[in-house]
Order: C-alpha cells, then sequence, then structure tokens
C-alpha cells in the first residue's frame, strides 16, 4: 500500500493554514494591517499549542491514564469489543436545493453534507489553476451539537483545519481536470458530536459527491482508531478520543488501494502505530462497502422512480 | 442492539450538563458456566469456568465488606457483575483491585459477567428511581436471567445483606440470603469469624460495653459532613493533609498540610478523632493558648506510651521525629508549631494489620462468640475491637485483623480476623510479621513466572556469542569481589594495563534483561517486587532462584552474559573514553572483600590477578580521594552482622560489619559505572530516564545535629555538601570513635536517596547530596533491584541494541514505576531492620548483657543512648515511670545536659557510660530490651 505520509509540526501547521486561508486574499486588504493582524493571531494560535501541550503534560492525563477503557473481559465502555464499529447509518439527498447531499452517523456522530457543483468560479481571485476544477470545503459544527451550547465562532482554529483535510482528502479523489474553469463547494455541518467527527464529515461528503454525480475515481472513506489500555480501539467515541491516547485518522481509496489522509495526534512506537493504522484501515474498507451498498440500493430507487 | 443511556452530569464548574452515552447491548456474553449449553463459549481454555451446582451472585455491599471472606479459598463459584465492580470502583479501590485479582486468578473460580451489556440483562432507570436501587435492581434481573438461564440444574443464590433486596428478590422468586446465613449453610465455624458484623446488627456491641460505665457516653465528637469539609477547606477553616502517627507516640500525629505551610500537631485520641496513620484528615486548628508543647518533650506521658528500644536510625526518613526547637521553649514563650484537632477525614487508610490478641480469661462456653481486643505490632495503630467463635485458638497467635467500623460511642475501631500467621515467639512467625508489616511478597514464584526462565542447565549459546551485539571478553582476566558466600553475583571487574600506559578498566554486570523480557510475566512479577529483601536469616528474591544464583549469577570460571561499562583511564584515574557493550565473560576468581584484601596486602604475591586488584585499588583511591574533594560525604551508619546458626538459625554472635579497602574498592568502580550510565541515559533519553536522586537536607533536619555539636564544641558548617564533609573531618574528639559517632549522627539527619523520572524534575533537582553527583541512577545490581533492570533497558536502547519497551512513552507510568520501586526499597529496609532487631531481642533474651553507651540525646525523665557495638538505640529512664516531672532533674538545653537537682550528678550528650541490657515483658506479648544505668 502505498502512502503519503505528510509530518507537520502543528505551529508550522498553522502557518500553513494561515497560508492557505489569506494567501489568495492578499491583494484585496491593504498590506500592513492585515500582516499585523496576521501576527497578533498568530502570536495567539503560538500560545494556544503551547497551553494545550503544558495541559497534555498536567496531572490531568495522568488521572486519566489510570481509567479502565476496556476492561479485563474485552469490552469498551458503552459495550463494543476493541475492533467494532459504531452502528452506520446513512441518508442520501437529505437536502433538495443542493445538487448532491447525504447525512452519515457513527453511532451518535451526526453530520450533514451538502455539495453544490460543479458552478462557475464566484471569485475569480481564488482559482490558481484553470486547467483543474477548484474545490472548496466548508466545516462547521452547530451550536447545539455539542452538550453544553456554546457560541462557537465561525472560522475557528480547529474548524479552518478540518476543512483543510476535507478538502484535500477529496480534492485527491475528485477528477478535477475534467472540469475546468468550475468550483465545487462543499459544505459539511455538524449535527451531533461524539467523536470522529472528521471521519463522519469526510464518509457524508463522499456520499454526497456520488449523489451529485461528480466524477471521482474512487469513493475516499475514513475512520479512526486509538491506542489505549494497550489495545487499538477502532473507531473512538467522545471519552474514548478525550482520553489523551493517540487517535488515528486514516482515509483510504479502498479500490485504489491508496491512503490519502492519515493523521495523529500523539507520540507511538512504529510497530503499534502498524497495528493501529491497519486497524483503522480496516474500519475505512468496511465503511467503503456500507457507502457502497448505500449508493448501490440509492441508484436502485432512482431507477425505480424513473420508471425504466 | 443500540441503547442511549442518559443521565445528568455535574461539570467542574458546577453546571448541570445532560450527557448521552451510546449502549450496544450484545448476545455474546458467555454466561461462564460450564454446564452450560445454550451459551457459545469462548475458546480460550484459561476462561474462568463455574462448576460447583450452586452460583453465587454478590451484591456491592457484599464486595465492599466482605472481601477478606471471599478471598478464602472456600468460598468459589461467584458470579461478579460488571455493574457491582463498577461500584465497587468508585467507592473502594484497593477493593477493586483485590476483587479484580480474584475473578483473573485461575485457581479460583470467580467469573465477571458483564450484565451492562448483555441484551437481556440490561436495564434501564425508571422515573424516580435511585441509582442504588436500579444497581440493586440490575442484580436481581442478571440473577433471574442466570436462574432462568441454567434452568433447574444449578442452583443460583443471591447473597445480599441489603434487607429490602432480599425482600424484593424473594417476591421475585429469586433465592436470597444473606452472607451470614449461607456462611453458617457452609458450617466451616472459623469462616464464621471473617464476615464482617454490619453496624446496624451490632446491638450486642453495647453490651459488652455496658460493662464499663464510662464507655456509654460518646467519646468522640462527630465527623463534619463531607459538604461542610469542603466549604471549610475552601474557605481556610479546615486544612487538609496525610495524619501521620509519631512511631514512637502513638498518641500525637502530625498533619503536613499545605495551606498554612508547616506540621500540625494533633495530641491524643480525641483530637485525632477516630484517624488512623496514613489517613487523609480535615483539621481545625486549636486556639492558640491550647498549643501546648511541653509535653512532647518527654519521652513518655500517657498511659502506655513509652519508647523501645530500636536499631540506630540509618536516615532522617527512619528516625524518631525531632521534638519542636528545643532552644526555643525559654525564649520565646508563645509556642512555634500550631496544633490542631481533626474534624472529618475525607479518604480512610484502613488496611489489614498483625498483631495478637490482649489476653484475657476464656469466656465460659468455649466456641460461642467472644468479643477481644487485637493489639496491633505497630503501635500507631489503636487497639481493634474484633468478635471472634474461636477465641482459644487465637489467644496466643499471631493474627492479621482488618478494620471495619469506628463510631462515636466505642473507644476503639471495631474490625474482624482475617488469619493466623502462627504461634507468638516463634521466630518464624515473627519473621512473617515483619514481611507482612512491610507489604513484601514472600510468596513463591507461579508457574506462569517460572514458565519464562530459559530452561536449565544453562549455559551460553553459540548464537549468543555469534551475536554481534555482543562482544567477546572471555580471554580477559574477569574477577568479582563480594561478600563472602554471596551467591547472586552481579558485578564483576577487570582491570588491563594498555601499552600506552594507561588502563583498560570494566565493569561487567550480569545481563539480566537478556532473560527478562519486558511485559513478561516474570517481569511483571519482578516490577511488582521491586527489589529483593535481605533478612537476617534469609533472603527474599526479586527473580527466581536459577537466574539469581545461576544464570545470572557471575560465578568463576564458567560463561555468563554481562553488560559492560569498559573505560580507559590514566593512571591518575581520568576517563579518557568510556564504552558500553554487552558481553561474554568468564570471570577466574570469585573472591570475598576479605581475599581480595588479603591478596592486596600481601606483598610476596605477584601473580597477575593481584597486581591488577592492586592496580585497581590505586586507581579506586584517587577516584575516591577526588570524590571526596567534590564534597561527597564519608557517613557511617551503625550496621551490624549476626552470626547465625545454621541449625536453629538463632543468633549467634553479633558485632559491627566491619568496611575494609577492597569494598571501598568495589563501591568505587559501582559508583563510576552508575554515573557513567546515568550519563549516556539522559543524554539519549532526556525525559523517560530512570536516575536516583539525594535531596539536600533542610535546616531543619541538620538542627538535631549541630545543638548536639555545638554541646560538644564543635562547629559544623553545613551550607554545602563539601563544607559538611570538611568540617566532619575536622570534628575529631579525643576517643577513636567520636569522629564515628558524629557521622553516624550525621548521617540520620539526611532524607533518603530516591528514584524518579527525569521528565518530572528539572535538572538541578537530579544532584545527589551524598554523592555530590550531578547525576546517578542504579545500574550495577540487577538480579536484586528492578530500577537496574529497567536502566539496563534504557542503556540497550541508547545504544540502539534494542528497542525502548512502550512503558517508556508512558510519563505517568513511569512515574508510577519509580514510586513503586521507592516504596518498595523503603520497605525493604524497614523490613531489613526489623529482621534485625527480631534477632538483636532474641540474642539478648538468654543473654542480659553490660557494655558501654554514648548518651545521643537528652529528654526531659532521661536520655536516648546508643550502643555501638550492637547498633542498637534506646531510652535510659533516670526517674521511674509513676514520679514524673518531680523535678529532681533538670535540662541544661543550651549544654544538652541533664542536671541533678543538688548538682550532684550530671549527664551530657555523646557522653559514655556503660549500661545493662535485658529482655522484659512489661506487655505480654511485647517482649522489648530494656537499658539501665549500672
Amino acid at each position: 500500500m502505498e502512502c503519503f505520509l505528510v509530518q507537520v509540526d502543528m505551529v508550522y501547521n498553522d502557518v500553513e493554514r494561515l497560508r492557505f486561508l489569506f494567501g489568495g486574499f492578499v491583494s484585496g486588504f491593504d498590506g500592513f494591517g492585515f500582516w499585523v493582524r496576521c501576527w497578533v493571531w498568530f502570536q495567539h494560535l503560538v500560545k494556544k499549542t503551547v497551553d494545550r501541550r503544558l495541559s497534555i503534560s498536567g496531572s490531568h492525563s495522568y488521572q486519566l491514564s489510570e481509567m479502565e477503557f476496556v476492561s479485563p473481559e474485552g469490552l469498551r465502555l458503552d459495550g463494543r469489543r476493541p475492533t467494532e464499529m459504531r452502528q452506520l447509518r446513512a441518508e442520501i439527498g437529505v437536502v433538495s436545493k443542493a445538487d448532491g447531499s447525504a447525512m452519515f452517523e457513527m453511532g451518535n456522530t451526526k453530520v450533514i453534507a451538502a455539495v453544490y457543483g460543479p458552478r462557475e468560479v464566484q471569485n475569480k481571485g481564488q482559482q490558481i489553476n484553470n486547467d483543474h476544477a477548484l474545490v472548496r470545503c466548508e466545516y462547521s459544527m452547530a451550536n447545539f451539537s455539542t452538550g453544553d451550547r456554546m457560541r462557537k465562532p465561525k472560522g475557528d482554529r480547529r474548524s479552518i483545519e478540518i476543512s483543510l483535510v476535507i478538502r484535500q482528502t477529496m480534492e485527491a479523489c475528485i477528477m478535477t481536470h475534467l472540469m475546468p474553469r468550475s468550483q465545487i463547494d462543499i459544505f459539511v455541518q455538524v449535527l451531533q458530536a461524539d467523536g470522529g467527527t472528521r471521519s463522519a464529515c469526510i464518509n457524508a461528503a463522499t456520499l454526497a459527491l456520488a449523489d451529485a454525480g461528480i466524477p471521482m475515481c474512487d469513493l475516499v472513506t475514513s475512520c479512526s482508531a486509538g491506542y489505549l489500555n494497550s489495545t487499538p480501539l477502532l473507531d473512538l467515541n467522545y471519552l474514548e478520543d478525550s482520553a489523551g491516547g493517540a487517535d488515528v485518522t486514516v482515509g483510504i481509496l479502498p479500490t485504489l488501494d491508496k491512503v490519502t489522509l492519515l493523521q495523529m495526534d500523539a507520540k507511538l512506537p512504529t510497530n503499534i502505530f502498524e497495528d493501529v493504522m491497519q486497524l483503522a484501515t480496516e474500519g475505512c474498507k468496511a465503511i467503503a462497502n456500507y457507502i457502497r451498498e448505500m449508493l448501490a440500493e440509492n441508484t436502485k430507487q432512482l431507477e425505480f422512480r424513473r420508471g425504466s | 442492539m443500540l441503547k442511549s443511556n442518559v443521565f445528568s452530569k455535574k461539570t467542574r464548574n458546577n453546571k448541570i450538563k445532560k450527557e448521552v452515552r451510546e449502549v450496544y447491548l450484545r448476545d455474546d456474553i458467555w454466561c461462564g458456566v460450564s454446564s452450560c449449553t445454550t451459551c457459545e463459549s469462548p475458546a480460550a481454555s484459561s476462561a474462568t469456568r463455574l462448576t460447583a451446582s450452586t452460583i453465587l451472585v454478590v451484591d456491592t455491599n457484599v464486595v465492599l465488606h466482605q472481601i477478606d471472606l471471599l478471598e478464602n479459598p472456600a468460598i468459589d463459584d461467584v458470579v461478579v457483575l460488571s455493574v457491582v465492580l463498577d461500584e465497587v470502583k468508585n467507592k473502594n479501590l484497593s477493593v477493586y483491585n483485590r476483587i479484580r485479582a480474584l475473578c483473573s486468578n485461575s485457581l479460583r473460580k470467580f467469573y465477571v459477567f458483564a450484565n451492562k451489556f448483555h441484551k437481556d440483562t440490561h436495564v434501564e432507570k425508571m422515573e424516580k428511581e435511585s441509582p442504588n436501587d436500579l444497581n440493586d435492581r440490575a442484580i436481581r434481573v442478571a440473577t433471574q436471567w442466570y436462574q432462568k438461564h441454567l434452568g433447574g440444574a444449578t442452583r443460583v443464590l443471591l447473597v445480599t445483606n441489603d434487607r429490602e433486596n432480599k425482600r424484593k428478590a424473594t417476591e421475585e422468586g429469586i433465592f436470597a440470603e444473606t452472607i451470614e446465613s449461607y456462611v453458617k449453610s457452609l458450617e466451616q465455624p472459623d469462616l464464621l469469624d471473617l464476615v464482617v458484623q454490619p453496624a446496624s446488627v451490632d446491638v450486642n456491641m453495647e453490651d459488652i460495653e455496658d460493662s464499663r460505665p464510662s464507655k456509654r457516653k460518646v467519646i468522640y465528637a462527630e465527623h463534619k459532613p463531607m459538604s461542610e469539609i469542603t466549604s471549610g477547606l475552601r474557605h481556610g477553616i479546615y486544612h487538609q493533609g496525610k495524619l501521620r502517627v509519631n512511631r514512637y507516640n502513638p498518641f500525637e500525629a502530625y498533619v503536613g498540610s499545605e495551606s498554612i505551610g508547616d506540621e500540625i500537631i494533633i495530641y491524643g485520641r480525641t483530637n485525632m478523632n477516630r484517624a488512623f496513620d496514613g489517613d487523609i484528615v480535615a483539621v481545625e486548628l486549636l486556639p492558640q493558648e491550647q498549643w501546648h508543647e511541653e509535653k512532647s518533650l518527654s519521652i513518655a506521658d500517657e498511659e502506655e506510651v513509652e519508647e523501645d528500644v530500636h536499631l540506630a536510625p540509618s536516615s532522617a526518613d527512619d528516625a524518631p521525629r525531632s521534638t519542636t526547637p528545643v532552644n526555643a521553649v525559654d525564649q520565646i514563650p508563645v509556642p512555634s508549631r500550631p496544633s490542631g484537632h481533626v474534624v472529618g477525614i475525607i479518604k480512610r487508610n484502613w488496611h489489614s494489620y498483625c498483631g495478637s490478641l490482649e489476653p484475657m480469661p476464656m469466656p465460659a462456653g468455649s466456641g460461642s462468640i467472644a468479643y477481644a481486643l487485637f493489639v496491633s505490632k505497630d503501635r500507631r495503630i489503636p487497639k481493634i475491637r474484633i468478635q471472634t467463635r474461636q477465641l482459644g485458638n487465637l489467644l496466643n497467635k499471631r493474627i492479621v485483623v482488618t478494620v471495619d467500623s469506628w463510631d462515636r460511642q466505642s473507644r476503639y475501631p471495631f474490625g474482624h480476623y482475617v488469619r493466623v500467621i502462627g504461634d507468638i515467639g516463634d521466630r518464624d512467625t515473627e519473621s512473617e510479621m515483619v514481611l507482612i508489616e512491610n507489604d513484601i511478597d514472600a510468596r513463591p514464584f507461579t508457574a506462569q513466572v517460572l514458565a519464562c526462565l530459559p530452561p536449565l542447565p544453562w549455559s551460553v549459546s553459540s548464537e549468543d556469542l555469534a551475536n554481534p551485539i555482543r562482544i567477546d571478553l572471555r580471554q580477559i582476566r574477569v574477577f568479582s569481589v563480594d561478600p563472602p558466600g554471596c551467591k547472586d553475583i552481579d558485578d564483576a571487574l577487570h582491570c588491563t594495563a594498555l601499552p600506552n600506559g594507561n588502563y583498560e578498566v570494566g565493569v561487567h554486570i550480569a545481563d539480566v534483561t537478556n532473560f527478562v523480557h519486558p511485559g513478561s510475566p516474570l517481569d511483571d512479577e519482578a516490577s511488582k517486587r521491586g527489589t529483593s529483601v535481605y533478612l537476617v536469616e534469609r533472603r527474599i528474591d526479586m527473580l527466581p532462584k536459577p537466574l539469581t544464583e545461576d544464570i545470572c549469577s557471575l560465578r568463576a570460571d564458567v560463561e555468563r552474559l554481562a553488560f559492560s561499562v569498559i573505560w580507559e583511564m590514566t593512571p591518575e584515574a581520568e576517563i579518557i573514553s568510556t564504552r558500553f557493550s554487552k558481553s561474554v565473560i568468564k570471570s577466574c576468581a570469585a573472591l570475598s572483600y576479605v581475599e581480595a584484601q588479603a591478596r592486596m596486602d600481601d606483598s610476596r604475591l605477584m601473580d597477575p590477578l593481584t597486581t591488577d586488584l592492586r592496580n585497581m585499588n590505586s586507581l579506586a583511591k584517587v577516584m575516591r580521594q577526588r570524590r571526596i574533594e567534590r564534597g561527597a560525604l564519608t557517613l557511617a551508619s551503625a550496621e551490624v552482622k549476626f552470626q547465625i546458626d545454621t541449625e536453629t538459625h538463632d543468633p549467634l554472635d553479633i558485632g559491627m560489619y566491619q568496611i575494609r579497602e577492597a569494598n571501598q574498592m568495589v563501591e568505587e568502580f559501582m559508583l563510576a559505572a552508575n554515573v557513567s550510565v546515568a550519563a549516556q541515559i539522559l543524554q539519549i533519553f532526556p525525559v523517560c530516564s530512570l536516575l536516583r536522586r539525594h535531596p539536600s537536607p533542610t535546616k531543619e533536619m541538620l538542627e538535631p545535629l549541630l545543638l548536639t555539636a555545638a554541646a560538644v564544641g564543635i562547629n559544623l558548617d553545613v551550607s554545602s555538601s563539601k563544607a559538611l564533609a570538611d568540617s566532619l573531618d575536622r570534628a575529631v574528639g579525643d576517643d577513636p570513635y567520636f569522629n564515628k559517632l558524629i557521622r553516624i549522627l550525621a548521617t540520620r539527619c539526611m532524607t533518603q536517596a530516591v528514584y524518579f523520572c527525569s521528565g518530572d524534575l528539572s535538572p538541578p533537582e537530579f544532584h545527589h547530596y551524598g554523592l555530590a553527583a550531578p547525576l546517578y541512577t542504579h545500574f550495577t545490581s540487577p538480579i536484586r533491584r528492578y530500577a537496574d533492570v529497567f536502566v539496563h533497558r534504557l542503556l540497550a536502547a541508547s545504544l540502539g541494541i534494542f528497542q525502548l519497551p512502550t512503558i517508556f512513552q508512558d510519563r505517568p507510568q513511569l512515574t508510577s514505576v519509580a514510586d513503586n520501586l521507592n516504596y518498595r526499597h523503603r520497605n525493604a529496609q524497614m523490613a531489613s531492620r526489623a529482621s534485625v532487631e527480631l534477632h538483636t531481642l532474641i540474642y539478648f533474651r538468654k543473654r542480659p548483657t553490660d557494655t558501654e553507651a554514648r548518651i545521643v540525646k537528652i529528654r526531659s525523665n532521661g536520655f536516648i543512648v546508643f550502643v555501638p557495638k550492637f547498633g542498637i538505640e534506646g531510652p535510659v529512664y533516670l526517674t521511674s515511670k509513676g514520679q514524673k516531672g518531680d523535678g529532681e532533674w533538670y535540662v541544661d538545653e543550651q549544654q544538652q545536659k541533664i542536671i541533678k537537682m543538688d548538682s550532684s550528678i550530671s549527664y551530657s550528650v555523646l557522653q559514655t557510660l556503660r549500661i545493662h541490657m535485658e529482655v522484659v515483658e512489661p506487655q505480654p506479648n511485647r517482649p522489648k530490651l530494656q537499658l539501665t544505668l549500672i
């Protein structure tokens, strides 16, 4: 299996994101003021990163490490076994106004995706390459998606990162060269968050893209896996996700057998990492089967409705 | 099947938050009964199977309170439900660990049934149902399921002491019994003693108390409710801390409180208010006029309290707590240390205690229930009242007892008997007591552990020799120097003169990690034990005997695997280069210290081995000198050595341990190896190395030393270890023993060195005060210390030979390993001391002796003397116990003297006198050594 391994330092990653976000706009802004704002924001990010690193090394994680995420009987906190996924559910065509849409559920994580396009490029300045379609992605979390109803500012650090991740992942499978001078917008919104949101978003986006009839070389599917209590665990829920262990999110092109996304937010020894990644890949394949079934079912229904 | 579990939770900032969690209900959970045909049993043959015709289902309170009973092999075939486990875990972690151990023990038939996740036994919360009722219902539902599932072939019995639960169970057609009636039905009377009497049934307790009118009233103040304690702590009215009872005076305790930055003293049991040693308590300060302290100055004040003769402490941690700065009394009228009383107990530290029953007349009908008072060997623990049906059996036995409750009306806590250790006075029993008290596991190794050993007879294989990571040093003249009769030889040395005039010096350490693989049962067991324990008459090994005495032991004339540190040194002992490698060696001689010393001293011997020894010795001397110049302390301890009768194991003779030049030579190279290894592992693994540090003593800790020294006219400079070492060198009195005495006193002011994980502290804190080394670790004794095994793995990983085990990635786990090693190390030391104390007592029982002693501390009614010859320390009373404070004697604090009123006699600190030593038994079953002035 081929691997496109991307290793980015956290702070460096933030700079990258800044460039991605503002790179295209620079001409339209007053040069100096913009860079000052950028710098202030960057400082803020660095501080936040450092804070987060400090809090990880604090006593908080110590208490959690004593927690039993897998009982000696081999059951997780929600009754699953380590290699079991949460219940999957999907629905195609939930937003009738969009060209393609889907809702995807992994247990209590519920995500809706809507795709517009391919359509004419709205902001010409954004188009970098005329031969390929421009893929845009916007990720957001509904205010009611978590237990505490907080008003989250749009475009916070986390959602920008996930937007980027989804965009890059989807770009890898969309045949953008077939749609020059056009743009594809992917909107994903988390309706209910319980861990593994970015996997669910990617899966929902795949379904929505397929629903929109956008040419793709393969269906991207994604799944996460973690490592807690010395056991690789598939598809972490929020409780397991926040335990401080490693969380590996993998996105694959199942028929091409290629990895398009690989993220991990902790350290793992290489041999264990391989096991965890293997498990996550298995998960992706299971999701791919499910998605394929869903699409086949959907196509049958379309056919039926058309009456042919 | 998918269900959601909805509940409300209070967050840290007191917001109520609704949580929704998924629950996946399964149909593939096995019931755990071997006769069951409907369930699919797991393939693993190791899985527990219940076989009996009666299966017990226990409820939470039974597990929490009757864990001692459950641990008894007579109780078996128990289903432990996961709701029960969860609740036990929340309430008492130590009981949880014990029940978990039972469930994983393949010899016992305890099966964990995950009823929460089984589709038929999952229960959902009903309207207005309390969590307790919900759990009870879940237990009943699961029991019922078992009954239905197994049909008539097996009887399922719910064991519960909850009356309501039992009633409901019977209504629902479940067999339910209380634990007492179940145990009675087993018809084993001694099991009944293990049953803990619930507090509510405890009516007959009062009858006993009735006979003593004073006991009927409330003795202790009520503990404040938890909510009040929390708010009190927040407002600074109460102070939280761990209660530590004075080892030498159980009526005095200290609470180290962070909130006031000082220790709070608590006098008397009433103020301690039922707190045990080690409990986390909330304390309220007493008004300042009640801060009395003169009490603590005299040796004994309340009823039965007095100091024992014990081994001379080897560090500040062992020593009796210093009383308030003595000179403060006449200068400042207000006492400096706050005293307080306990208002509530935040966390109990109850566990089991060893001791014996207080002798009492046998009640009329034997075999009936009797109440007895249990006296713990650990004097910090109050007497414990227990109920027993086998009083006659227990009276002359050492037994283990657990505390269950302590209510306000009873002077003593209520507990229950756990097991018998053996007859009182029997040496094996007393030795075992020492082990139990210090939490040392002396059980033989399990079959799983032994299965990890390589097959015997073992020898170096050709694969080992061919292994490129191992260098072949068999041609080199390697030898070992150890105490006589040492079987676990873990270090060997070599020293070769190089053509350029330098020396190649090698330290070869047994390659234990070649046999102990991370994560194996053998490794787990070793890490749990932490260290080998050396008692006077036996040794409790950390690793099984074949490893310690044969495979790893670097014996003479056999090929052995080693981990070597090899230096090139100039004749001035400057290290030019260091290299580390795994190796194969063949020791040519296993010398004892005496032999090595004799060889070096015998000028006629010119053989190569002796030359090597001499070269090494001269290098060691230089290294030692340099170390001392850097400020390393040469401390002295009063270690004693017993000569044991090989047949009876009774001590024949005791004397001080002699230290020869050869000892110092070996020690010097071991230190150097440890320092080199510490530098290497820290360089490669800056955050996950295991090092050893020795904190500098604080001013307060050195106070008693300075006071004593000042009284005899010596000025000690304690500003740094170097200054202290120099002034100790200058402290020479007119008699030869004086300097050693001062050094012994200095040693006991020091704290103990501790292991730590390098990521937890900053580099300046790594300092080792006693050795004056910025870095230190333990590498040289992997056979008997687990820390060294750990360091071996680190070193191997730093050389790229082996992969670093995953545990090193997990800092909290690493810290807990270091903490455990410190705990085990300390316990091992305490056990050795206790064992020596025990044998001292046995020795003097038959031989009352007159000997010379030194005064080390002055008290208001006597003084503490140190007996150099036997390394023991104890009080000598000038006034008899009854008449105290009659003003016959007074203490001169400045001069550290105790003077008779008419100035006819005075005793001052460090004075030599002759005393008489004799074993007396003032309280039954507690023999002790008594020292009297001649």
